[in-house]
């Protein structure tokens, strides 16, 4: 799996943030352990479970 | 003897690096989708859902028609690309789902349509369409691929044709389809190295040469295509 750099680059971000969702691009969002309504991709990266949606 | 592949073969192709320090891995795909687009080796998709249309998945087919660049390997000349500013769909991620065994690859869906579906009136030219922009913008992109890594050359995508050049928005060219695309210097061997296609006839993947399009040629061909549609048009 590969993952692109601005994905890779929000997962840190929000991790050092302590946060679990923003946008990757127009209305697209990641989200940390909390499912959005609209799940594109469902992935773990270490413990946590990422979403890709909106 | 004759040397031949299988389409099992094709898994060798599956990029198995990790770049990345952090474990990943897939748990599921949006799998309710619509195909927009096919191609020799893969299926375009656009999810059902609404609100994720501008989004569009690739998937790898059983047997794709040539041997060429795994999913991984597509994204990461697709991200260089992108990140030189090259006019490419924005790469999201690339994986292969466990439940169908398909490789998959996430990525912008471009607001406009190939240059082939519009001389073939089944998509529409932008407004205000010019057709020496989109030549600049086309010249232009193709210049900054050969020379990404400077002096020691740069990416050649040798599948230019009028199916892998769209028109966005703006009328600007935007180059998709990264999968047969290489990083060369641009010697000789860029375009006349051999490759595997799939025979049907007899089932199996056979070396063949001269696959390989010369990106400079095929970008007069395109504008052609372009300038002739554009001519009858407007």
């Amino acid at each position: 799996m590969k993952l692109n750099e601005k994905i890779k680059g929000k997962y840190l971000e929000l991790k050092k943030a302590g946060k679990n969702e923003d946008f990757i691009e127009n209305n697209l969002k990641i989200f940390i352990n909390k499912a959005p309504k609209n799940i594109l991709v469902k992935f773990q990266i270490e413990k946590d479970v990422v979403y890709i949606g909106n | 003897m004759e040397k031949t592949f299988k389409p099992e073969h094709i898994k060798r192709l599956i990029n198995s690096k990790e770049e990345s320090k952090i474990e990943e891995c897939i748990l599921k795909v949006e799998l309710n989708t619509e195909p927009i687009g096919e191609g020799g080796n893969a299926i375009i998709y656009i999810p059902e859902n609404e609100s994720l249309q501008n989004v569009c998945i690739k998937k790898t087919k059983d047997k794709p028609q040539i041997m060429c660049n795994s999913i991984d390997e597509e994204h990461s000349l697709q991200e260089k690309a992108k990140n030189a500013g090259i006019r490419t769909p924005t790469t999201y991620l690339s994986f292969i789902n466990k439940n169908d065994g398909k490789e998959y690859f996430l990525m912008e869906r471009i607001n406009g349509y190939s240059v082939k579906d519009i001389v073939k009136d089944e998509g529409l030219m932008p407004k205000n369409f010019e057709y020496e922009k989109f030549c600049e913008s086309l010249d232009d992109q193709i210049n900054k691929l050969h020379n990404i890594n400077g002096i020691m050359g740069g990416i050649y995508h040798r599948d230019l044709h009028i199916g892998n050049v769209m028109i966005d928005e703006n009328g600007l060219a935007v180059i998709i389809d990264f999968g047969t695309a290489i990083e060369s210097s641009g010697g000789e061997f860029t375009y006349e190295e051999s490759t595997e296609m799939w025979d049907n006839k007899k089932g199996r993947y056979q070396f063949v040469n001269g696959f390989f399009k010369d990106d400079l040629e095929m970008v007069k061909l395109i504008k052609t295509e372009v300038k002739k549609f554009a001519n009858l048009k407007y």
